[in-house]
């Protein structure tokens, strides 16, 4: 229904460049195909699209002006941060002006007694808590990408983190909202001022990854940092024994701030890099563990953890002493995935979420599936969640290896779901994985969320083709996904590979 | 228009339809169905028949909403009351709608796990109910409220087709969140009947912190101090003098002292928790608030009951009672506080208040001395505190309304721009109007 693509645009792309260039001034419109590349895709590069302006608001009014015109037109239209997206959120698919929120990046107000700040879609998750922090206040949701992703990109993909086990992910910590709604109509959604009154409409905007419409103030919950932090880590000869250790810990009552698991073929490829930590090469799998909490009872708290690491048989454990330390331990861990271009030419970052008992049953069936595909497989998740993050490792160059890459995928996708879990834990569906959304979803589940798009969105116009199957089947966007992308790898088939 | 008829299946005797009575009006029939089926199928036949339909659980939040405008069908969920999947170890349980809480946590405890929600009805409430109401009590301030642990949802959409949303993990981006829409929904989007929750484990030990300070400017300060330092309460209640009264007739703790009074509950760790009751004293001992602390459990759990359950505020009176619910922020609670206060002399009334201080919500109790109370009265008092907190985007609910005042005035005080966006929402899940129709905002 309103999922379907917008009608080809056969728009008068000058008359809407003129009136673009009339709102932003010249230099704030772009329009021409080498300044436009930059933002033919985001994190997921395997899907790429033009889109016909990129332009660079700087208030809610001159949002509110492009929207108009966008709906005057009838010309899609995509907001974006930062582009790190994984799902392919911020990728213009039926072309159209993309917003690009750079310039929206102030913070407009932190309150201190109220315990929130008031910021703009572009500013950068990380800077929220860098400004908070004087008064000992930060902001909890992480995402790896927190250095550069903006609060913007956040909410529209609901975006998560490794600490999230214990504070929650965006949705939790957003109290309300300004949207600009594809009818040019702003809406300030939500409140700061106790519960909301009516439907959660905040609730229901976060993670509809820009198909609603376009935000424009953030209202978010900020915390007080906690005054103590422990980071272990454990190296383990078996994966059943480091995840019995995760189970365990989370039975003893305690819940850490972050529960991340690194498998044997990361292990391998963070050793290889410069991020190396002097982990056994040969151990099968590796725990990050971070408690945080007050200095009194912090001890009595790892003290338990430490217990259940003993009797999961864990070979070596690791405690960091300081600051420096803790940054060494959590580095092996987040540069896991620039460590793999020492051993693969390729990879892919798959996203599923599956329930935590199921976790030493899946990683057995990834392993299995990876080999009966003739694929080396990588993990390097939120074990504390169930939030895998499978890592295919590939090369380009071998004939039918996208092929077998994606129908791995499926196949993993599927068995998350039938364990009881779900697409995504963080990443999003956008392009990425709306042809897998009726593995899930029945008919009519989808036909309920098409009717809350339909609410913020009747004409379809803010970024449209996502998050819902468009065609029939779960096969045949990857082949789509493939033209395009073969097609630009050939053109690099010719350079020499080191 | 035909009128609901036993053939329906799952329809109770008539004699049990006075159970069932919301705002004075009795419905022409109750129903328990025992299978979504069955549901679907009432709620088709309801949709050809424009019936109106009240969903029941215990019916401990009947009194809140606008009049209904018809009231042929009650469908109660009672039937709905099984725990069908429990996987302690993933800190995640399925539930049915009819389940009562105290019961989902029987089931949880042995396993030191529960869910952190202590609304009041706390022995009564249903887990659907809860969700269709948002229900919350003292705990918010630590654990968070009923959105923060909704993972997966099932729904009977108003038309008869069931829908499932969600998961049983605890971090999904898969689609949009629509458990988020149903939470505070009051039951007008469809007939929900089961859900799966985050759970949390039970704290080790917990401690509470009563003290009594003389007047609100301590209040404020102690408050001030509190949330500007590292301690991680539970739970942070505020009294005012009326309702501290009733807590000292029912455990007498204070020497029946008079004053404001802030209850602080810690739950962590042993060393944790005896940390913070140190350091809460430190804070708060130049407002000269010495603290009683309770450490017994039994003792802790009894002043929870009665400071979290309405009958301790409503206690044998006899009179007009009404209840509201004051939306603020965090730093207005003094002057809130303050305002409704003042209702005593404009209203002629006992006000009972008692806040979940640092959420910026305040449950305010009236006991009229004139029964039925001045319409003229009670309209200007709600409509000025309303205004006051508009620019604020904070409201004030009427959740209890003596029966002669309901329609009088809209008890939700919704009045801003986006209602249209929800009134949207309501046209297209409920185009008939067949669930609660004319309770809710819209």
């Amino acid at each position: 229904m309103n999922n379907a693509p917008v009608a080809e645009r056969g728009f008068p792309k000058e008359e809407v460049y003129r009136h673009l260039v009339s709102i932003l001034g010249k230099e704030w419109v772009l329009h021409t195909p080498e300044e436009l590349i930059v933002y033919e895709c985001d994190g997921l590069t395997l899907h790429t699209r033009l889109p016909d302006f990129v332009v660079f608001p700087t208030c809610t009014e001159e949002v509110v002006k492009i929207v108009k015109l966008a709906g005057q037109y009838k010309i899609p239209f995509v907001p974006r941060g930062a582009g790190t997206s994984l799902s392919g959120g911020a990728i213009p698919v039926e072309g159209g002006v993309v917003l690009e929120f750079s310039r929206m990046n102030r913070i407009l107000n932190i309150d201190y007694e109220n315990r929130l700040a008031i910021v703009q879609p572009g500013v950068v998750n990380l800077h929220v808590t860098q400004a908070a922090k004087k008064k000992n206040f930060y902001y909890a949701p992480d995402p790896s990408s927190q250095m550069v992703s903006t609060i913007g990109g956040n909410v529209a993909e609901n975006a998560g983190g490794p600490h999230t086990l214990k504070y929650g992910v965006t949705t939790n910590h957003v109290m309300a909202l300004e949207v600009v709604l594809p009818d040019g109509e702003v809406y300030e959604l939500g409140t700061a001022a106790g519960d909301a009154v009516g439907y959660d409409l905040v609730g229901s905007f976060v993670g509809s990854e820009g198909t609603f419409g376009i935000v424009t103030q953030i209202t978010v919950r900020l915390l007080y940092s906690p005054p103590a932090v422990k980071t272990m880590l454990a190296v383990y000869d078996s994966v059943v024994d480091a995840t019995k250790t995760v189970s365990g810990i989370i039975a003893r009552g305690v819940v850490p701030a972050a529960l991340e698991m690194i498998d044997r073929n990361t292990i391998q490829a963070i050793e290889a890099s410069v991020y190396a930590t002097g982990i056994p090469k040969d151990a099968e799998a590796v725990l990050l563990i971070e408690i945080d909490g007050l200095a009194t009872g912090i001890e009595q708290q790892m003290e338990r953890i430490l217990e259940v690491i003993k009797t999961n048989n864990a070979r070596e454990i690791r405690v960091a002493k300081n600051e420096t330390e803790r940054k060494k331990l959590w580095a092996a861990r987040k540069n896991a995935f620039g460590a793999y271009g020492r051993i693969s030419a390729n990879y892919y970052t798959m996203d599923g979420v599956i329930p935590r008992s199921k976790l030493p049953q899946i990683l057995q069936e990834i392993d299995d599936l990876g080999r009966r595909h003739g694929l080396r497989m990588a993990n390097v998740f939120h074990a504390g969640d169930g939030n895998l993050h499978p890592i295919i490792l590939y090369d380009i160059h071998q004939p039918g290896a996208k092929e077998n890459v994606l129908a791995l995928a499926g196949e993993i996708l599927q068995r998350c779901v039938e364990v009881g879990g779900a697409l995504s834990g963080e990443h999003g569906i956008g392009l990425e994985k709306q042809e897998f959304m009726s593995l899930i979803f029945s008919e009519a589940d989808l036909h309920a969320m098409q009717q809350l798009k339909q609410v913020f969105n009747p004409e379809n116009l803010a970024n449209p083709s996502k998050i819902f199957p468009i065609r029939r089947g779960c096969r045949e966007l990857p082949k789509n996904i493939l033209e395009s992308s073969d097609q630009k790898y050939k053109a690099y088939q010719e350079i020499v590979r080191f | 228009m035909k009128s609901p008829t036993s053939e329906i299946p799952g329809t109770l005797p008539s004699s049990e339809t006075s159970r069932f009575i919301v705002d004075g009006l009795q419905p022409q029939v109750a129903v328990e169905p025992k299978s979504v089926e069955e549901i679907g199928e009432l709620l088709r036949l309801a949709g050809t028949q424009k019936w109106g339909i009240v969903p029941f659980g215990a019916g401990t939040k009947q009194r809140i909403g606008n009049p209904l405008r018809r009231f042929d069908v009650a469908i109660s969920l009672a039937n709905f009351n099984r725990v069908p999947e429990y996987e302690p170890e993933d800190l995640v349980v399925k539930v049915e709608s009819g389940c009562r809480l105290v019961d989902l946590q029987r089931t949880l405890a042995p396993d030191n796990l529960f869910l952190p929600l202590d609304p009041p009805y706390y022995n009564e409430s249903t887990l659907g109910g809860m969700v269709a109401s948002n229900a919350s009590g003292p705990w918010r301030f630590g654990h968070g409220t009923m959105r923060d642990f909704l993972l997966g949802i099932s729904v009977v959409q108003p038309d008869g087709t069931p829908t499932r949303f969600g998961a049983r993990v605890v971090k999904n981006v898969t689609g949009y969140d629509m458990c988020k829409l149903y939470v505070g929904s009051f039951g007008t989007l469809g007939i929900l009947t089961d859900f799966y929750f985050k759970l949390k484990p039970l704290p080790p030990c917990e401690k509470t912190v009563l003290v009594v300070l003389k007047g609100l400017s301590e209040v404020g300060l102690a408050l001030d101090k509190l949330f500007s330092s590292p301690l991680t309460p539970s739970a942070v209640e505020l009294l005012n003098p009326a309702a501290l009264a009733v807590l000292n007739q029912s455990i007498s703790l204070t020497d029946s002292k008079e004053g404001y009074s802030l209850v602080v509950r810690f739950g962590e760790v042993e060393n944790a928790v005896k940390w913070q009751v140190e350091q809460l004293e430190r804070l708060w001992e130049p407002l000269c608030a010495k603290g009683i602390i309770l450490g017994d459990i039994v003792e802790q759990n009894l002043l929870w009951e009665v400071l979290r359950e309405d009958r301790s505020y409503l206690n044998g009176f006899q009179g007009s009672v009404i209840k509201l619910k004051v939306n603020g922020k965090s730093n207005q609670l003094v002057e809130l506080t303050q305002r409704l206060e003042s209702f005593k002399e404009k209203m002629k009334c006992q006000v009972y208040i008692k806040s979940h201080a640092g959420s910026g919500i305040i449950r305010a109790f009236l006991h009229l001395a004139t029964s039925p109370p001045e319409q003229q009265t009670m309209v200007a008092c709600v409509q000025g505190l309303r205004s006051y907190l508009r620019p604020y985007r904070g409201t004030v609910i009427i959740e209890s309304l003596p029966l002669a005042l309901k329609g009088t005035i809209d008890v939700w005080g919704c009045d801003t721009k986006d209602k249209y966006l929800m009134q949207r929402i309501r046209e297209k899940y409920d185009p008939l109007g067949t669930l609660n129709p004319g309770r809710f905002v819209v």
